[in-house]
């Protein structure tokens, strides 16, 4: 019998409030330009001497990590599995400018060590003592989803009891400029964020169940039925949807969405960033720790879309 | 050879935000726990900066060990390298 997958705990840093819960999140500014994290005080998370290496994207992934296992009452986790569009690009662009600048002599090894998106797993690895499993997921904007299910398969065949899902991605003015030009990115706020969840086969503590994740290209339709089959739901059966659309944009992006059901946009809350379907989950698990109930997350990029089923009932 | 400069160059190659140049002892280890508590990445760091610097290349790592003890330690190995 495969195991259920639980969500125990959640952490995020973002555009609101460090570590604030759903209810008190305030809709971002909604205009193009660069929407950065609030910083918490790294301090009580991560010494000095190991944080001089450490951008900012290492710190958050970090600090949500342990604050998100602190709140599970867990002092290693079973696993880490890591969800990133883009890894530590802020210090990927100091290697390579630093390169071209030296002609490729004279690189700096800090810098590339910590260039790589390994390297937010590793430094959480190394910070907790974690020797378990480790895997990084770098999917553009389906990142988050690609570490969910690797977590999900990691607890349904019982190899682990618990995992770390910690998912990140950093703006930088560069990564800023480059974006700008595409036309999906074209007048939203970009922002950046961390989220961290403690997932386990245990539901003691649990605050909801993740009941199923698919993703599908082209049929989501197709796909949504099927899913709603295989769990014998309806829609009656949903109480939220969350949508990774940008405010109003819902009803277009998913046409096939009852009108008449509650709809979330994230995004007013934490801008555009490649991983922001995590701060969409950590929204719709805030919303069933508070109301109860079953939420779907639908998510899309361009003609590809995601959909997560997370419920208040355990069972 | 202007040891302060040396410091200052050290605290920004190893990002030692916490450190002002006059908390480096001249003679103090940099590396282990009684010392700053440098550790081998801060080691390829200091032969960046040296051979950046100062044109030094340090390229056995039995020299390295012995030059990168202390701040007088590189300052005089650059001193008589120059």
């Amino acid at each position: 019998m495969r195991e259920k997958v639980y969500i125990i705990s959640s952490a995020q840093i973002s555009a609101q409030e460090p570590f604030c819960s759903v209810d008190r999140f305030v809709p971002v500014p909604w205009e193009e330009s660069m929407l950065p994290c609030k910083d918490p005080d790294f301090r009580p998370f991560i010494s000095p001497m190991a944080a001089r290496r450490m951008n900012p994207i290492l710190k958050r992934s970090i600090a949500v990590s342990r604050q998100a296992l602190q709140d599970a009452s867990i002092q290693c986790p079973d696993a880490i599995v890591t969800g990133t569009g883009n890894g530590c690009v802020a210090d990927t662009e100091v290697f390579l400018t630093k390169m071209l600048e030296e002609g490729e002599t004279m690189l700096n090894p800090s810098k590339f060590i910590c260039s790589t998106p390994n390297t937010i797993g590793s430094q959480i690895a190394i910070t907790l003592g974690c020797r378990g499993f480790n895997s990084t997921h770098v999917n553009d904007r389906f990142a988050f989803e690609g570490a969910l299910l690797d977590s999900m398969m990691l607890l349904e065949s019982g190899n682990c009891k618990n995992v770390l899902l910690c998912t990140s991605d950093q703006l930088t003015q560069v990564f800023y400029s480059l974006v700008d030009r595409e036309t999906i990115w074209k007048g939203l706020p970009v922002s950046e964020g961390s989220v961290a969840f403690v997932l386990s086969s245990d539901p003691q503590g649990a605050v909801c169940l993740v009941e199923d994740l698919v993703q599908t290209r082209s049929k989501p339709i197709w796909e949504l039925d099927r899913l709603f089959s295989r769990r014998g739901l309806t829609w009656n059966d949903i109480d939220i949807v969350l949508t990774s659309s940008f405010p109003g944009k819902s009803a277009s992006d998913f046409p096939f969405l009852p009108s008449d059901k509650p709809v979330l946009e994230y995004k007013q809350y934490c801008g555009q960033y490649l991983s922001a379907s995590a701060f969409g989950m950590f929204a719709g698990s805030g919303i069933l720790r508070g109301k109860g109930g079953r939420a779907l997350l639908a998510g899309r990029s361009k003609d590809t879309y995601s959909f997560i089923l997370i419920s208040s009932n355990l069972s | 050879m202007d040891i302060l400069k040396l410091k200052t160059q050290i605290i920004d190659a190893l990002n030692l935000e916490e450190l002002k140049p006059e908390d480096i002892k001249d003679d103090a280890p940099l590396f282990g726990p009684e010392g700053l508590g440098l550790d081998s990445i801060d080691a390829l760091e200091l032969i960046v900066l040296l051979e950046k610097n100062y044109g030094i290349k340090l390229t056995d790592p039995s020299k390295a060990k012995n030059v990168l003890t202390s701040v007088k330690a590189i300052a005089d190995y650059i001193e008589s390298n120059k």
